[in-house]
């Protein structure tokens, strides 16, 4: 005899597939946050280093690795939203989320 | 599930390592190619987002075909726990806010003012005991402060200023200094109180007016004299003032800011009515003028065609040209004066732009 098969509550699916999904765009977000904060820190430091009379090549060179920071993050945030968009795009939700069930 | 998508949402782990080790190298790249070989900036960055493209593409397609580094039989997601990534995310959250709202240029405003009020402080304690050495390397110091609050016009303490202006000049009086020294702290007090001024204009401590109100209009010719007896901030936009008489500043502080004269009579244009009464004259270009120097701060200013006066009062020029001008009165009394014909050959006939101040 074949056992009946409940389907699952709204809240079963939301917890095993929505809010675990949720919560991995939401880690990967506050990473590349966490990130982005980097540079807005080091821009920080720069004025205040400025405002203490510090030697103009430190401030080119903290400068410098300021910008190249901001452009990695901003290249990584379009890469890593992109690979995600034809994640979706290519299979669909449904699919990606077929392993969790 | 496929491995193209089980990188982007299964296997946390192996790509923020492919995004750690992509950006690393696409980092020093950029660090190598701007820092030793001086490239243009555009290009490099241009050319790291491609490196970071390019590895990370190759990371993926090596992902997907499974080669050894990447044969995991498991997808291993990230070891950092959501409550302690969201306990950095709100820190992060709460240290940009704390900048927005605090402003970074207050905060160096903060960090200058306090380097002025020790400055002041030290220089009156010390400065009788100190070798000429570190006179330099103070007035270095103010150099540093005026620049840094000049280019990212930070709001800096204007009694600040003008107090430290006030205490470096008591000290270049003194007869122990070489002349460059004398001649560099010279030129940094003009500067700190050029900065002062402008600092008291910003704060509305001396009131700013246009050309227009001075006018009384829009016509800028001035056939009366115009006595100016109150603070001002006169604040142009490269304005023309036709000058058929004067402007007499009479026991005030005068600041004259991107205002162009041309003369018209032997009448100086600006002219200083006895002790307390101050001008200052900065980036503007004075044409076809007779004027005296005497008891006026001209900082960045061009004299064309004009014929140059000198009383031998206190003489403050920063960054001065002379084009086309009759010198020969000036020439004659610094000859006099200075005692110094080359000194006085570099002050009047160099044509480039000239910083130098002799105080009575």
């Amino acid at each position: 005899m074949v056992k009946k098969v409940m389907p699952p509550t709204f809240w079963q699916l939301y917890k095993d597939h929505v809010r675990s999904r949720g919560a991995l765009l939401l880690g990967d977000a506050t990473i590349l946050f966490v990130l982005v904060v980097g540079p807005i820190i080091l821009l920080i430091a720069i004025q205040v280093m400025e405002a203490f009379g510090a030697q103009k090549i430190y401030l080119n060179v903290a400068e410098t690795i300021d910008s190249i920071w901001l452009v990695l993050l901003v290249g990584l945030v379009c890469l890593d939203s992109l690979g995600k968009f034809i994640v979706i795009s290519f299979f669909s939700w449904r699919e990606v989320l077929k392993n969790k069930l | 599930m496929n491995r193209f998508a089980a990188f982007f949402f299964e296997d946390q782990a192996v790509r923020w390592k492919v995004y750690g080790t992509s950006s690393g190298v696409a980092f020093i790249y950029a660090l190598v190619n701007l820092l030793i070989l001086h490239r243009e900036e555009k290009i490099v960055g241009v050319e790291t987002v491609g490196i970071l493209l390019v590895l990370i593409s190759l990371s993926i397609v090596a992902y997907v075909a499974r080669v050894r580094i990447f044969d995991e039989a498991t997808a291993r997601p990230l070891k950092i726990s959501s409550a302690r990534l969201g306990l950095v995310g709100v820190f992060a959250t709460a240290l940009i806010a704390f900048a927005y709202f605090t402003g970074i240029p207050r905060m160096q405003a903060a960090i200058l003012d306090f380097r002025l009020e020790r400055f002041n402080s030290r220089w009156t304690v010390y400065a009788a005991y100190q070798p000429e050495q570190q006179l330099q390397t103070r007035v270095r110091t103010i150099n540093s402060i005026v620049e840094t609050s000049s280019r990212n016009q930070i709001p800096v303490d204007s009694n600040l200023l003008a107090g430290a202006q006030t205490v470096l000049s008591n000290e270049l009086k003194g007869p122990s200094l070489s002349a460059k020294t004398k001649q560099a702290g010279w030129a940094a007090a003009i500067d700190l109180q050029s900065l002062a001024y402008t600092r008291l204009a910003q704060t509305g401590a001396v009131p700013t007016v246009s050309p227009r109100q001075i006018a009384n209009g829009p016509s800028y010719h001035f056939e009366s004299p115009v006595v100016l007896a109150d603070n001002l901030y006169i604040k142009g936009d490269h304005s023309v003032f036709t000058m058929d008489s004067e402007f007499v500043v009479s026991r005030a502080t005068v600041v004259f800011d991107s205002i162009d004269f041309v003369g018209g009579t032997s009448e100086s244009p600006i002219e200083i009515d006895g002790a307390g009464s101050n001008a200052l004259v900065r980036d503007s270009i004075m044409r076809n003028v007779t004027q005296y120097l005497d008891g006026v701060i001209w900082v960045d200013v061009r004299f064309e065609n004009s014929k140059i006066m000198y009383h031998d009062g206190p003489l403050r020029l920063r960054n001065v040209t002379f084009k086309d001008c009759d010198l020969s009165e000036l020439e004659m009394a610094l000859g006099i004066l200075l005692k110094n014909p080359e000194l006085v050959a570099s002050i009047t006939q160099s044509g480039q732009p000239v910083s130098f101040t002799y105080e009575p």
